[in-house]
């Protein structure tokens, strides 16, 4: 049965946190509807900590960090969860990295004891770096390089961005990421693995006071980090002409468009408003994209608009893909930007901005349904915002938008001169 | 949980004690007509989904009618007697919802999730497009582009092509190998009344069952669709009967050529067992273990021990009318015939070699403990009641489902693994650099390079 405290209604959750000597940062959220129970930890290091020579390793780390630690042998960590009933991923991010493990509850003290074991020390042999390479490459292969307009995101960062860390993707460059050395692991390990640059959440099906026992026994003797961990600021050179670039020679099946423009960074009133804009022009079929190209105009199969929001300034893309391979990209650039204009002129209407929050509401509400959706959304909060309560205030940030907030950031950031183009075209044999 | 024993860091801990669950109890209603009604009841979160689920998919499709059945059911949501395609989607977007209907092998559903404060206006929706739809012939001809250029975007896709003709080669002349979606020519010929007359043949209040999950108590829901489902009528039309496919007589290589590929999307496979045959719990247990999970046998070979991919796969895809076993994977070119070899080995050794008491007590741990994951959401939960349902696997089914895995032995597995895997009459699909793999293929059977269809 479920207790009043844990989940209450619409989406709100209840946690209570406190920060480890060691500086490590601890999230509990008990939820008893299910015999179920996440251990989430994300460090905040993510491709933006990368040197170009190295682009890719963030995530290479993450597929290393599998591979062995003290009291753990290679191998050894899948079998200890899979035998125990659970299952363990990870991902990486240009922001951060996160490892998470789903378990059945009286599991709990498995996952803390592998995930402390890793913190605290890293075992990795010339072998795993070889086979890791080689996975990872893959990885990039079957979702890049053989993938139709598998090329736009490497294509779009190198545009959008002149200087700063986000200038490459997250799964890097086959050189960057065959150029990676046992020396590189060792010192990424050492900047960044460290319990004062990461936060771990435990949600689910457990007593708090045992859990903080077994996370004091666990992780309270890992030593902090001394060095300074680096965070990049943002100075890339602001967008004041169109660049744009076009792509002939490449297997795509329809013409496509992709437009991205720079965005502020998550969390403000600003990307707030263009998150909600976004909505309001490409979510469902009401939507305003929908309704011109494909429903009346008929000149798309798929268009839409969404945000990548990030820690620095992160994008806001739209994209069309045409419904005839011979055709130009000209009429839906054209009706694209008609859509734009007309937010930045005539703004949105009260309907659609009730429309769209309702949808946040209902996203929101999805999204917290499992353990694992309540843990990471804690550990996101906290490692960008440093509020935990971030999770539960953000309906209200969402809320206070009015039609004139979003009038003001479409105007202030979704200008033609601003925007960043590529054009993609089946090649003619 | 017990945190009295010596702190031990070299060895991983005792577990807490177990709580034992149960498959949860859903309950058994059904509207005035008889249409059962089978409801998840759970007020964890303010969220409420209703599908409507049809007996009859694109299995009933044609050789010259791919893809009817689904086309048939997309239109569903775009226009009614009573709503245009535009006002259906304001309406549903107003709330913040979703309202969809597709055609999946051998059922159609339709299906809505809404906040559960919205949800008469979900079911008036629901009701409105299953019982009323125009299929007017201005929609069809827009859904008509759309699709065509998805089914372009997807044979631009390695392992749809893939996925395509192993399915081809596995199910000869039965539906099974047709493409869902349909063709470029079979969807450019359908007219508004093929659609309707396919909706007519599964249309009716007796070959139709309610699954919904979430804030909803029993009488509310009944009353709710009681009264917008209350003109319900239709007569459904018997199914055709589908000549079954048999094993060939020796294995066969197809080689699609896709241009400027870098890898190969690999399938391997056979015809294999229906979701209801007796055998299928222990064939779900001997799969993990050979390409289930990220331990099994095929994935650490090719991705652990051999770096060939990012991931491989296998599976039984057991459907109602006959099923397959597929291990899947995506490599790089020159390792193509490699991973083949591979793949082969380990369904060679699964058949004569027993499997290690740890492995197997590994692979029962792992699916027996991971079932409480696999219920945590009632929509989680919804979708196997759904299932039970559709293929008619019994009420009680997931009530014993984890005593039948931990029944099962080395000598089952060993049994199961001769009667339903076979590697003398593989078929195999490749598409990737043709060029490059032509004369390597030939090995594994007889090759037949292909042309993209």
């Amino acid at each position: 049965m479920s207790t009043p405290t844990a989940t209450a209604v619409n989406g709100r959750i209840a946690f209570s946190e406190y920060t480890l000597a060691n500086g490590l940062h601890v999230i509990l959220h008990e939820d008893h509807k299910a015999p179920i129970v996440c251990v989430n930890i994300a460090y905040h290091v993510g491709s933006k900590n990368e040197t170009p020579e190295r682009a890719g390793f963030a995530h290479l780390f993450e597929h290393l960090l599998f591979e062995g630690s003290t009291n753990v042998p290679r191998g050894a960590f899948d079998k200890h969860i899979t035998e125990a009933g659970g299952f363990d991923n990870a991902y990486t991010t240009e922001d951060k990295t996160n490892y998470y493990e789903v378990l059945p509850a009286h599991q709990l003290p498995l996952a803390l004891w592998l995930e402390s074991d890793r913190m605290l020390g890293f075992v990795l042999g010339d072998d795993s770096l070889r086979t890791q390479k080689d996975v990872v490459k893959e990885e990039k292969r079957e979702r890049y390089d053989n993938t139709p307009y598998g090329s736009l995101s490497e294509r779009m960062m190198r545009m959008a961005y002149t200087s700063f860390p986000y200038r490459w993707t997250v799964i890097g460059d086959m050189e960057t990421i065959e150029a990676a050395t046992l020396a590189d692991v060792k010192d990424f390990y050492a900047n960044y693995y460290a319990p004062n640059n990461a936060v771990l959440v435990v949600s689910g099906d457990f007593k708090s006071d045992d859990a903080t026992a077994l996370i004091e026994q666990y992780f309270g003797s890992i030593p902090k980090t001394n060095r300074t961990i680096i965070r990049p600021n943002f100075n890339d050179t602001p967008i004041d002409a169109e660049r744009r670039e076009i792509v002939k020679h490449e297997a795509v099946p329809l013409p496509a468009v992709f437009y991205a423009y720079r965005m502020p960074p998550e969390g403000t009133v600003d990307a707030i408003s263009l998150d909600l804009l976004t909505d309001i022009l490409s979510t469902g079929r009401s939507s305003r994209l929908y309704q011109r190209l494909i429903y009346n105009d008929k000149i798309a199969s798929e268009v839409s608009s969404y945000v990548d929001l990030r820690e620095c300034e992160g994008l806001l893309w739209f994209y069309g893909v045409g419904n005839q391979p011979e055709q130009d990209c000209e009429a839906i650039e054209a009706a694209i930007e008609d859509v734009i204009a007309n937010v930045r002129e005539n703004g949105v209407s009260e309907i659609e901005l009730e429309k769209v929050k309702n949808k946040t509401e209902m996203r929101l509400v999805a999204s917290r349904v499992t353990a694992s959706g309540k843990a990471d959304q804690l550990a996101h909060a906290y490692t960008f915002f440093g509020d935990t309560n971030r999770v539960n205030s953000v309906i209200e940030h969402y809320a206070a938008i009015t039609t004139e907030d979003i009038k003001q950031a479409a105007a202030r950031y979704l200008t033609p001169e601003k925007r960043c183009v590529i054009t993609f075209f089946p090649p003619n044999d | 949980m017990n945190t009295t024993t010596v702190f031990d860091r070299t060895q991983p801990p005792k577990p807490g004690s177990i709580a034992q669950i149960g498959f949860p109890k859903f309950i058994t209603t059904a509207l005035p007509s008889g249409t059962p009604i089978y409801l998840v009841e759970n007020h964890g979160q303010p969220l409420v989904s209703i599908s409507i689920y049809f007996q009859g998919g694109s299995s009933s499709d044609t050789i010259s009618t791919q893809g009817l059945a689904s086309l048939s059911a997309e239109l569903l949501t775009k226009g009614t007697a009573n709503r245009t395609a535009t006002e259906i989607a304001e309406q549903i977007d107003f709330v913040g919802g979703s309202l969809g209907a597709s055609a999946s092998w051998d059922s159609t559903t339709i299906s809505t999730a809404v906040l559960s404060r919205y949800l008469t206006t979900a079911i008036e929706l629901l009701a409105d497009v299953a019982l009323n739809p125009l299929f007017a012939q201005e929609e069809v001809d827009r859904i008509r582009t759309q699709r065509l250029a998805s089914i372009k975007h997807a044979k631009s896709d390695a392992g749809y092509l893939a996925d395509v003709q192993v399915s081809k080669s596995i199910y000869q002349s039965h539906p099974y190998s047709h493409e869902a979606a349909g063709t470029e020519s079979t969807i450019a010929s359908f007219q508004s009344e093929a659609l309707q007359t396919h909706y007519a043949r599964i249309n009716s209040p007796s070959n139709a069952f309610f699954v919904v999950a979430g804030d909803v108590t029993e009488s509310e829901i009944v009353r709710l669709l009681s009264n917008a489902f209350s003109s319900w009528k239709g007569i459904a039309k018997a199914p055709l009967t589908n000549e079954m496919p048999t094993l060939p007589s020796k294995p066969q290589v197809k080689l699609i050529g896709r241009p400027q590929s870098v890898q190969s999307a690999l399938r391997v496979g056979h015809l294999a067992i229906t979701r209801s045959h007796p055998d299928y719990v222990q064939c779900y247990v001997l799969n993990m273990l050979l390409g289930g999970y990220f331990n099994s046998r095929i994935n650490q070979n090719l991705r652990e021990k051999n770096g060939f991919t990012y991931g491989a796969r296998s599976y039984f895809d057991a459907r109602k009318q006959t099923g397959a076993f597929i291990a899947s994977t995506e490599v790089r070119t020159e390792v193509t015939a490699a991973a083949i070899r591979e793949i082969i080995v380990e369904i060679d050794r699964i058949r004569t070699e027993a499997v290690s008491p740890e492995e197997l007590s590994m692979v029962k741990q792992y699916i027996i403990g991971s079932f409480p994951l696999s219920i945590e959401t009632p929509q989680q939960i919804a979708s196997r009641v759904a299932a039970i349902v559709l293929y008619g696997l019994g009420n009680g089914y997931y009530d014993t489902f984890r005593d039948t895995v931990a029944a099962t032995t080395s000598d089952d597995l060993l049994r199961a693994a001769q009667e339903h895997l076979h590697p003398k009459v593989l078929s195999i699909a490749v598409s990737g650099d043709a060029k490059a793999l032509e004369s390597e293929l030939g090995i594994f059977g007889d090759l037949e390079v292909v042309p993209i269809w």
